[in-house]
């Protein structure tokens, strides 16, 4: 399968620290790709510099469908048909929900007035915001607001949709209809990386996974694979979370 | 719904009542005076409403607007004055010069942000006012460009009659308002907001920074530039004072006391502060109360009005009248929902 994007010894450094370390991965098309890491293990540093928002690598390289975009502007990223979201839910709280979802498909997708109407009609549908259309953004519940945000990406049809954490703060059976739509979105044409902590939801959706931990990539694999590597599960729960794994697992 | 979605239900009527209300004007109130002040107050409301767009709506600490106007009126006098242009191509050239300009400022202020937009729009604006002090031949210097012109179609001379001055600026007016709702009630309105309001995320839905900011810069220059042409003809004068503090806090107190993006509010806040001003200056009692000459007492005021609205109604007279009418309606639909 052909390599949609692909990011080679990227590093971004915070004064001492180094928040992504040299970190090297590609994603297929039509792939799920997961990111899983302990709090501060650097993955939402490594979306920002794919993005650029709000900063770019300070060394490596970043390429998407064989073009360098390391140091392309956010914009022009997203014209190219990458649509990030972020980890904290995030929206433009003045504007009505049906404004913020057409924001993401006026500019820089290159669809015609006819066709953002009806991509922005698709959008609100598919992420159930139809009756809420008219609602100012900053009065949603967070689980409405994390689907406005998902919203105003997809509405553009990306190639490659980028999630930050979307299931943090969901309840049991909002995580269900989260990974339902994931699954359904990536039957489309979308490409999807996915950070997240919920475990059962990553391993669920994604088709491979890369784990890091203080800002390298520290295995990467099939979700099942994952699960059987020491390393990863040391990183999780620690030397002696470990042994208790294993005393449960056998 | 707002007032103003309250009051399009009505829209082509009000807006026949409005116009001959406005044309009515010089017919009732013949004060010369107050004709006089109804004329700068609309010119300065539309520098005021177009200033609006880039401070409330771009959420741009942008201090030029008031030099795009002095442009204008340098311009169209300058072209008058040393090479007998007529001053209708003035206006226009006005305009024209005041985009460039807006251009210019506009490429290093835009990456920058907050206080050090304001610093660097401001020494722009300082800038023209020392590169027109600096060539008094053609600018007249500190005394001001005099001998300006005035309009004149054929034989007839706009200064001459009550009327002229009143319905052509009033006309520009209209056109710029116009101009403004609808820049921002479209989709280029819709990525100044959504800028302003969240940087970062604008940019990850592809909406690009600098060309929006600059097109809010240039589309707010042009009515300002052509409103500071017809003041130079209208005053027979374009004078550095443009460029002073006092004017450009009046202005602001337009903006800010009207309600910042709003447009309405600049342009209705914008003719009545011109009165109050000019209302504080001539009447005895602010400086006998105060203790001071006559000409800060106005400035003293026109502050304190900001600083109070600011704390008080920091969405101006606009966001409060759109507030008590939203509030109303709410009432009205509970006691609807209480009777079925
Ligand atoms: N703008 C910044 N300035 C300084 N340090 C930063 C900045 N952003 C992130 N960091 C640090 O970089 C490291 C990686 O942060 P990052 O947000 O990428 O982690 P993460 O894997 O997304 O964690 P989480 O799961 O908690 O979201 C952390 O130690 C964080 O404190
Ligand atoms: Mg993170």
């Amino acid at each position: 399968m052909a390599t949609l994007l692909s990011v080679s010894k990227a590093t971004k450094k915070f004064g001492e620290l180094v928040a992504v370390d040299n970190v090297s991965f590609e994603v297929d098309e039509g792939e799920i790709y997961g990111i899983a890491g302990p709090n501060g293990a650097g993955k939402t540093t490594l979306f920002n510099l794919i993005t650029g928002i709000p900063y770019q690598a300070d060394a490596g390289r970043v390429a998407y469908r064989g073009e360098d975009i390391t140091e392309l502007s956010p914009h022009k990223i997203y014209e190219l048909g990458v649509a990030r979201t972020f980890q904290k839910e995030t929206a433009f709280d003045t504007l009505t929900v049906q404004e913020n979802v057409r924001i993401g498909a006026v500019f820089g997708t290159g669809m015609s007035p006819d066709q953002y109407d009806s991509a922005v009609e698709g959008a609100l549908e598919s992420l159930e915001l139809t009756a809420d259309r008219d609602r100012l953004a900053g009065e949603l519940s967070l689980y409405a607001k994390k689907r406005l945000m998902i919203a105003s990406a997809v509405v553009s049809k990306p190639s490659l949709l980028m999630l930050d954490e979307p299931a943090g703060g969901l309840n049991v059976s909002e995580l269900s209809e989260l990974e339902a739509l994931i699954l359904r979105l990536s039957q489309g044409e979308t490409t999807i990386i996915i950070i997240e902590h919920v475990l059962p939801l990553l391993f669920g959706v994604s088709n491979r996974v890369m784990v890091m931990d203080f800002g390298r990539r520290l295995a990467e694999g099939s979700p099942e694979a994952l699960a059987r590597d020491d390393d990863v599960i040391e990183a999780y729960l620690g030397e002696r979370g470990k042994d208790a794994f294993h005393a449960i697992s056998g | 719904m707002s007032l103003m979605d309250q009051l399009n239900k009505y829209r082509i009527g009000l807006a026949i009542i409005g116009l001959v209300a406005f044309l009515a004007v010089p017919f009732v109130i013949t004060d010369k005076l107050l004709i006089h002040l109804a004329i700068l107050g609309m010119l300065y409301a539309i520098v005021a409403s177009n200033w609006d767009l880039t401070l409330g709506y771009a959420g741009v600490f942008n201090f030029a607007h008031l030099a795009f106007f002095g442009i204008g009126a340098y311009t169209s006098g300058i072209l008058a004055v040393k090479a007998g242009v007529s001053p209708w191509l003035g206006i226009l050239a006005g305009g024209a010069t005041a985009a460039l300009a807006s251009v210019i400022v506009s490429i290093p202020a835009i990456r920058l942000r907050g206080i050090y937009v304001a610093l660097l729009t401001f020494a722009c604006s300082q800038l023209v006012l020392l590169l027109l002090l600096s060539q008094p031949l053609i600018t007249g210097g500190q005394q001001g460009l005099t001998g300006v012109p005035q309009l004149q179609i054929g034989d007839f001379r706009f200064r001459e009659s009550p009327f002229a001055h009143f319905y052509l600026v009033g006309f520009l007016l209209l056109c710029s308002t116009i101009f403004l709702r609808r820049l921002v009630t479209s989709d280029f309105g819709l990525s100044l907001i959504a800028l302003r309001d969240f940087e970062e995320y604008a940019v990850a839905r592809g909406i690009p920074l600098a060309q929006q900011r600059l097109l809010a810069f240039l589309l707010s220059s042009i009515f300002p530039g052509m409103a500071g042409a017809v003041y130079a003809h209208f005053l027979i004068v374009a004078s550095p004072d443009i460029f002073g503090f006092s004017l450009t806090t009046l202005l602001l107190s337009m903006v800010l006391v009207g309600g910042v993006a709003t447009i309405y509010g600049p342009v209705f806040i914008g003719v009545v502060m011109t009165y109050v001003s000019e209302l504080m200056a001539s009447s005895a009692w602010m400086s006998d109360v105060f203790g001071i000459s006559r000409g800060p007492v106005r400035f003293m005021f026109v502050a304190m009005l900001i600083v109070l609205t600011m704390r008080f109604f920091p969405g101006g007279v606009w966001g409060l009248i759109n507030q008590l009418s939203s509030r109303v309606r709410k009432q009205k639909q509970a006691a609807a929902d209480q009777h079925t």
